[in-house]
């Protein structure tokens, strides 16, 4: 693992204090931190809620290059069930990566009549107009009340 | 060899005497091939697909190499993405993370050493970024101390490039010595199309701040069909004689590119005025050489195309450090799923030989030619469901010797992303030595590599199961790096030639006691005078006279056979070899080495004639030049 580690200071306490009180602060700081870095995450996106995929189509490509890294985009036809952010409609369309390739390897492989948690930004360069944006933008259907939780702290 | 004869060769080494040729000869060939997967043993868990390896060996120390591959931060951080590091010559790896990222990885990674001097250079797609922020988000790295944990410096961001790959070179001695870098890559930003194919260099990377006057040079002067295609490499001679090799396409329908293959050319560093102009075609006058026209190329970037490989294009050059004009190339086509075709041009790229080789069903070509011109060519192929990686090597393109390193199931371990094993893989060459690395199933079975290998992570060759970390259950196959080299030699032992070399030697703190040739004893301090420090290891010359460096190669190698850091000079009467005996290959029982003394004649051929050399040992406080001037007293 190399020749030497570096560290980066979270959280403090007395050397009197037992050990088991460090490893509960730690766990409380790492939970904090995921807990604001994703309501920061919510704040910028315009739709946030839990649904299912009714249907997913390739999108039809607008230019012929040939990139080793091509997202190949799919549109994602997607019922909202429960809507914490982005009120106001029954279906969205976005789009989602459908390549497998190395820079996408983290999104999930999504298929029809699966439930997500999604968390949607609008892209003005596309018709389809909204997108995951990241990996992390897309979750298990539990998560969506942990989410919800999160941004009415 | 017997030992009888080594007793004979350091008889006539002491007394200069030259051999009557009708004697045994004095050396033997005996090549050693390792390969190695590069897990460390403590990521023994992991399952992942570490695919699209590359590799950079420091020259100057062969035992320093750097792996790359689509391996993830094994602490779980995104902030970072590893390199592979070896010190010992590619026997063991550990993992250090300090490429620039956002998820942990990276989308492309690439590594070259500078030639002196040990600066790294390194090209990169940034893990986590990619669309729909940006296309691809390239960044092109330097690091001075290419094993420590400090972060990689960033030269260069661009957006929408593709695949960069480095080459680099150090020229000049002292104030002025430079290291020249070039990033070759696709720059598919909207405004570049159609000329894409680019080269980002630097005439001078080590030390300056970013981006260390790296700029983009288009080397494409043509117009192909919206763009050339991903891979642009690069081969760059100690002359200044510089080539770059790419695929500019043509035409395209479905998985298939019409492509040409072209070859530019810059007889001064990539620096002229009108750089990588120095070739032209002789059907349009336009600079690049076509050295094949119309090619039909699969590419597919998100389908499997040979096994579960994609259909991506590979290309590879190299040129002869012995001969500028001397150029090799390696591309592919279609006409059998994938075809690797050789050619070579012996005019600096002016005109091309048919193919010297060809390989039905295989991919990812990668060349590398020795210092005595032995031309080495890596590839994977799939024979049937099974994978095999190969190394062909010929001197003259006519016959081949050919070695399968490893061999596993299309498939299993089971595919995960594109690519399966890579858009490239990499082989480079230092000295007479072969270095390189390919990603290959991992499955622990003796069978799967006929050249033998070595794992660290833990593995039951005979259950054929890998195991987890605590050596307590199985885990699951996967697609892993493996290291190989491939040391030739004509190996002479130097403690048969100087006996008393390698008696034992004591090391008191702060003092180290050498026993040696002539059999006197010399005391070294280390540095801030005696008794500061345990280790100190003074500096070897050894005097070869009557070698004649353009007829002979010599190096001296470890124990194990690998070259270590070792500088050779030319001397009124020959050359001398300077070098400092390692720790690593001390006891107290047998003291230093046995170091090997490496002679091979430049032809790669031997002749069966004996020779003997006048040799002396010089050992000194003193670097070489420095020791002429004030050292020879303690010869």
């Amino acid at each position: 693992m190399g020749e030497d580690i570096g560290v980066n200071e979270v959280q403090s306490q007395p050397a009197s204090e037992k050990p088991e009180s460090v490893t509960q602060k730690v766990k409380e700081s790492d939970m904090k931190r995921a807990d604001d870095d994703l309501r920061r995450r919510t704040e910028t996106a315009s739709v946030v809620a839990l649904g299912k995929i009714i249907s997913i189509t390739p999108l039809k490509k607008e230019q012929d290059l040939d990139r080793e890294h091509d997202p190949d985009w799919q549109v994602v036809e997607f019922r909202l069930s429960s809507v914490a952010k982005g009120k106001g409609q029954e279906t969205v369309r976005f789009l989602y990566p459908g390549s497998r390739d190395i820079l996408f390897v983290r999104y999930p492989v999504i298929k029809a009549d699966e439930e997500w948690t999604v968390i949607l930004d609008s892209i003005k360069q596309m018709e389809v107009g909204l997108v995951i944006a990241q990996p992390s933008d897309i979750m298990p259907p539990a998560e969506f009340k942990r989410v919800e939780s999160v941004m009415k702290k | 060899m017997k030992k009888v004869e080594y007793a004979l060769l350091a008889l006539l080494v002491i007394l200069g005497t030259v051999a009557d040729s009708s004697a045994q000869p004095i050396a033997f060939l005996r090549e050693r091939v390792r390969v190695v997967n590069m897990i460390p043993n403590s990521q023994s868990n992991e399952t992942t697909q570490d695919s699209e390896p590359n590799i950079a060996v420091d020259p100057q120390n062969p035992r320093n190499i750097i792996g790359s591959a689509f391996t993830f931060n094994p602490t779980g951080s995104n902030a970072t993405a590893p390199i592979y590091v070896s010190r010992d010559a590619g026997l063991t790896w550990s993992l250090v993370n300090t490429v620039p990222s956002n998820n942990g990885t990276t989308g492309d990674i690439s590594v070259a050493f500078a030639t002196q001097d040990s600066a790294l250079y390194t090209g990169i797609l940034r893990g986590g970024f990619g669309p729909p922020t940006t296309p691809t988000r390239m960044q092109l790295l330097r690091t001075t101390n290419a094993f420590g944990a400090g972060t990689m410096t960033i030269l260069v961001t661009r957006d929408s490039s593709d695949q960069p790959y480095p080459t680099a070179i150090t020229t000049g001695s002292g104030a002025s010595q430079v290291d020249r870098v070039y990033y070759a890559n696709n720059d598919l930003g909207a405004s570049k199309q159609p000329r894409t194919a680019t080269i980002d260099q630097s005439q001078n990377a080590r030390n300056a701040a970013a981006p260390a006057g790296v700029a983009p040079v288009r080397i494409e002067r043509r117009t192909p069909l919206a763009q050339d295609m991903p891979p642009v490499r690069v081969a760059v001679h100690n002359s200044g004689r510089t080539y770059a090799a790419y695929y500019q396409r043509k035409a395209a329908s479905g998985s298939f590119r019409r492509c040409d293959v072209i070859v530019v050319r810059d007889d001064n560093f990539g620096a002229s005025a009108t750089p990588y102009a120095a070739l032209t075609d002789p059907s349009d006058g336009i600079a690049g050489r076509i050295v094949a026209a119309n090619i039909q190329l699969p590419f597919s970037g998100s389908s499997a195309w040979l096994g579960r490989n994609r259909g991506a294009a590979a290309i590879s050059i190299a040129v002869n450090p012995n001969d500028n004009n001397d150029v090799w190339l390696a591309f592919c086509d279609s006409v059998s799923r994938v075809t690797i075709h050789v050619r070579r041009s012996t005019n600096g790229g002016a005109n091309w030989s048919g193919d010297l080789l060809t390989v039905n069903s295989a991919m990812i070509p990668s060349l590398a030619i020795s210092s005595n011109n032995v031309v080495g060519l890596l590839y994977q192929r799939l024979n049937g469901t099974i994978w095999e990686t190969h190394v062909q090597r010929t001197t003259t393109g006519t016959t081949w010797s050919d070695m399968i390193l490893a061999t596993f199931t299309d498939n299993n371990p089971a595919f995960s992303f594109h690519p399966y094993l890579g858009d490239y893989c990499d082989m480079v060459a230092v000295g007479r030595s072969f270095y390189g690395v390919f990603s290959s199933g991992n499955i622990p079975n003796n069978a799967n590599f006929p050249r033998g290998v070595t794992y660290q992570r833990n593995a039951n060759f005979t259950t054929l199961q890998l195991r987890n970390v605590a050596n307590t259950a199985n885990v699951a196959a996967s697609i892993d790096p493996f290291f190989f080299s491939i040391t030739p030699g004509l190996l002479i032992n130097i403690c048969d030639i100087i006996p008393s070399l390698c008696r034992p030697i004591i090391f008191d703190p702060g003092i180290i006691r050498i026993r040696t040739f002539p059999d006197e004893e010399y005391v070294f301090p280390g540095p801030g005078g005696e008794g500061a420090t345990a280790l100190c290891p003074p500096f070897y010359h050894l005097f070869l006279d009557d070698v004649d460096p353009r007829i002979w190669e010599v190096q001296i190698q470890d124990p194990l056979g690998d070259a270590i850091r070792q500088e050779l000079h030319n001397t009124p009467r020959g050359v001398a070899i300077t070098f400092r005996p390692s720790k690593d290959f001390f006891s107290r029982k047998e003291g230093i080495g046995p170091y090997k003394l490496v002679f091979a004649p430049r032809s790669g051929k031997g002749d069966g004639k004996e020779y003997a050399f006048r040799t002396r040992l010089e050992v000194s406080d003193y670097p070489f030049d420095q020791h002429l001037k004030y050292g020879r007293g303690k010869q």
